[in-house]
């Protein structure tokens, strides 16, 4: 249970950081935080101890031994690659921005509202 | 970069590149597949960037042929789940190629190829991005 | 013989889209009208699919069989409201294109429109028939990029800065939502919309605070994601469609708890 929760802690963690800093690129590493606390959350739900890896070739190998959940491990996948896309978007919007506005200052890139 | 950075990082890319196509061949039947694979596949190219500065490829012409494999990639991994629709079963996405012995390098009908495919389609989508990128950072300095 | 025609709203936008930088190697106009007609086709699909039969259909991609009652395998459902759903997004999409093909000579790097433009398609039209969760944020996603590069097409100041901000509670918002389908799956062990209700229903454990943990992680996502919570304007009011449909399919009478 304590992993969990330091799981959601870590969650907690980015979150803030999202919240309170203002530099483009500690935002940026505050998202990929918070993604990798979901990562966590979701590779601790598939896991039983001592599980082997859920690559199995011999049916029999099944029976007398416990294997981990895969699906989780492919979204896990899944989700990192989604989080790629948004990492390398997000970045070279942070590069534009930096290009235009000359600072990385949120405070200060504020010609819309909202 | 110095001479022994480059030939170094040289050295180090087709060792990666090696090892990249190994994890993509054998996605089926081991730990790693496609996106590892691809990542890996990829990152021997930027090394070789990095090491040898932005002068050694022609990086423009390099975009628009990590473009087109991209496109092409994808479009193949579409027509072979399309292919299900007309051979053997009726079904999209479904594994119509004979199966094989488990464990063997060739078995597990399609997926192999699809990994395959999306190997090539994860090392050009990196190269592409890490291409855009520098060709971008190179015409801001202009 | 299986009715083959749910797939293609999803596999022919994403042919059209990868398929657009191929075929504007060999002639420049020719992309234009690839998405003009390929939305064509999906909206007379749609048409005939409304006047179709009115019972839900359920498509199972790659056929794979319920094993033991579970369901496995990807599944695309379509009922009365997912129709509709469709028919609204490929007409919209149907008119847009014939409307961009003049309107976007205006622009240039006209490829990567018509490529972006294919890819909201697809992601929408896989988001109202996604019949599973993760099927739905991945589809979610996709819809999501495709709509952060659209905003900053134009690449002037205003732009950028509205996609930077769009993408910062983008993607926060599709964390939250990744959070609550993770805490579904812990909870229920199966990402199918209609099993997870089934399961909560016949479950005989209470469930209903950890369910209202995930609500609320599920509607501050899908919130954010539409903007309903924030106060930013500049969004492309397309996205609102899908998570109703969604909504409604989880919703079960028997079930009131997860109310989406």
């Amino acid at each position: 249970m304590t992993l969990y929760i330091l799981c959601f802690i870590l969650f907690l963690v980015g979150l803030y950081g999202l919240l309170i800093s203002r530099n483009i690129i500690k935002i940026v590493i505050s998202l990929t935080i918070v993604e990798i606390s979901i990562f966590l959350l979701l590779i601790m739900v598939g896991y039983i101890s001592d599980g082997i890896a859920p690559v199995v070739f011999d049916a029999q190998i099944l029976e007398n031994q416990a294997v981990v959940d895969p699906l989780p491990q492919t979204m896990v996948l899944t989700a990192i690659v989604i989080a790629l896309a948004t990492n390398s978007m997000i970045l070279t919007m942070a590069i534009r921005l930096y290009k235009k506005y000359g600072t990385f200052d949120v405070h200060e890139i504020s010609k819309l509202k909202g | 970069m110095s001479v022994i950075v480059r030939k170094v990082a040289q050295l180090l890319s087709a060792m990666i590149f090696v090892f990249g196509m190994y994890v993509v061949i054998h996605g089926h039947i081991m730990p790693g597949g496609g996106f590892s694979g691809g990542v890996l596949l990829a990152s021997a190219f930027i090394l070789l960037i990095l090491a040898q500065g932005k002068d050694y490829f022609q990086l423009k012409q390099q975009r628009k042929i990590t473009s087109f494999y991209e496109s092409l990639s994808v479009l193949l991994i579409l027509l072979l789940g399309a292919g299900g629709l007309f051979a053997g079963s009726l079904f999209l996405f479904n594994n119509y190629l004979p199966k094989g012995q488990p464990g063997e390098l060739l078995s597990a009908g399609n997926i192999p190829i699809y990994s395959i495919l999306i190997g090539i389609k994860v090392a050009a989508t990196l190269f592409t991005i890490f291409l855009a990128l520098t060709i971008y950072k190179e015409e801001v300095s202009k | 013989m299986e009715n083959h025609a749910l797939i293609f709203f999803i596999v022919l936008p994403f042919l059209a889209a990868f398929s657009i930088p191929l075929v504007s190697l060999a002639s420049e106009k020719a992309k234009a009208y690839v998405v003009a007609i390929v939305s064509l086709v999906l909206m007379v699909l749609s048409v005939q699919g409304l006047f179709g039969s009115a019972e839900t259909t359920i498509y199972a991609v790659g056929g794979w069989k319920p094993v033991d009652n579970i369901p496995i395998g990807i599944h695309l459902v379509s009922d009365g409201l997912s129709r509709f759903m469709l028919l609204i997004v490929n007409a919209m999409a149907f008119f847009c294109a014939v409307f961009a093909i003049d309107y976007i000579k205006n622009y240039t790097g006209q490829k990567y429109f018509f490529t972006l433009f294919c890819l909201q398609l697809a992601g929408l039209n896989g988001a109202v028939l996604a019949g599973d969760m993760f099927n739905l944020f991945v589809f979610m996603e996709v819809t999501a990029k495709a709509s952060y590069a659209l905003v900053a097409f134009g690449v002037k100041k205003t732009e950028i800065e509205a996609s930077f901000k769009y993408q910062v509670m983008g993607g926060l918002a599709s964390l939250f939502l990744l959070f609550g389908i993770a805490m579904l799956y812990w909870m229920t062990s199966t990402l199918n919309m209609a099993d997870i209700s089934m399961v909560l229903s016949n479950s005989e454990i209470d469930h209903s605070n950890t369910l209202r943990f995930i609500q609320l992680f599920l509607l501050a996502g899908i919130g954010i994601k539409k903007q309903a919570i924030t106060f930013y304007k500049g969004l492309p009011a397309v996205v609102t469609c899908w998570w109703v449909t969604n909504g409604i399919r989880t919703h079960d009478p028997q079930n009131h708890n997860l109310m989406l």
